[in-house]
């Protein structure tokens, strides 16, 4: 796989790291006990298209989100993480 | 009371050749890194060209040369200036840029092996995962990748075609071995034209 990164261009999956779903949410502060053990402990594994983290160790640092199919591994966006949270 | 340490070089400074080739370590320079402050950019630039009289490069993977000075893209609002030992680059960057941006001195953290001469981009292709093709990586191009697991940042330097390794100082060595190894592995047939 290869990720397009907005400011190296395209690299291998090599210098990435897999950083986690990028589509939890913390829950509030009063939120019930069931509400945090899903956002701590319970991650679902869809198979299709999924946002994720990825983390480009080994070269700008920047924190991606990367849309991408988890069957074919084909890529449909790549933002970084802060373009999507002031989104 | 502790012993104050005093800098000594990771490798010896004699060029290493194989064939035309050549490996050496770049003459020490004064490196300092400039992290600017959230929307502090324009001013940031505008400090850096007034203080150094070159600009901040204006795109990812790139970098602004002259005389002597460097100002490499080492990441997102991140570069790294070089200039020659005894330029007082720290103190002219914190006079017109401190309150831009965060500076810290690398001089004693960062190495720059170069290796030039004909071929280099096939022998640099052995070790880093990047296009070097020129129309991809050109002169004053930046990457900030790995050879073999080392990180490092890659300049062009010359057209001839010469690289820029800046390494961390404490991985010189195993770069340097690394960088040696593959030259003497030679020069790919497929390369050769």
């Amino acid at each position: 796989m290869r990720i397009h990164c907005p400011y190296c261009c395209t690299r291998g999956v090599e210098e990435f790291t897999y950083r986690g779903d990028a589509t939890v949410r913390r829950p509030d502060l009063d939120a019930p006990e069931a509400a945090w053990v899903d956002y701590v402990y319970l991650r679902d594994n869809p198979a299709g298209p999924h946002a994720e983290y990825w983390y480009h160790a080994a070269g700008c640092h920047s924190w991606l989100v990367v849309r991408r199919d988890t069957r074919t591994h084909e890529i449909f966006s790549v933002q970084t993480a802060s373009e999507v949270s002031e989104a | 009371m502790p012993d104050i340490l005093s800098p000594c070089a990771p490798i010896a400074a004699e060029p290493c050749r194989v064939g035309a080739l050549s490996l050496a370590p770049a003459p020490l320079e004064e490196m300092v890194s400039i992290s600017s402050f959230s929307n502090s950019l324009p001013a940031l630039r505008e400090a850096v060209l007034h203080a150094l009289g070159a600009s901040l490069p204006p795109a990812p993977g790139t970098a602004t040369r002259q005389q002597g000075l460097s100002i490499l893209w080492i990441g997102p609002n991140q570069w790294l200036a070089c200039a020659p030992q005894g330029s007082g680059l720290m103190e002219k960057l914190q006079v017109a840029c401190g309150a831009h941006a965060a500076l810290t001195d690398q001089t004693d953290g960062r190495v720059t092996l170069t290796l030039c001469g004909p071929y280099a981009h096939a022998i640099a292709a052995k070790l880093v995962p990047i296009d070097l093709h020129p129309r991809c990586f050109g002169l004053s191009s930046v990457a900030l990748t790995q050879a073999g697991h080392i990180p490092v940042i890659l300049m062009q330097r010359d057209r001839q075609p010469a690289y820029d390794f800046i390494v961390f100082r404490s991985l010189a060595r195993s770069l340097h071995h690394d960088i040696l190894a593959a030259m003497r592995g030679g020069i790919p047939e497929s390369e050769q034209n």
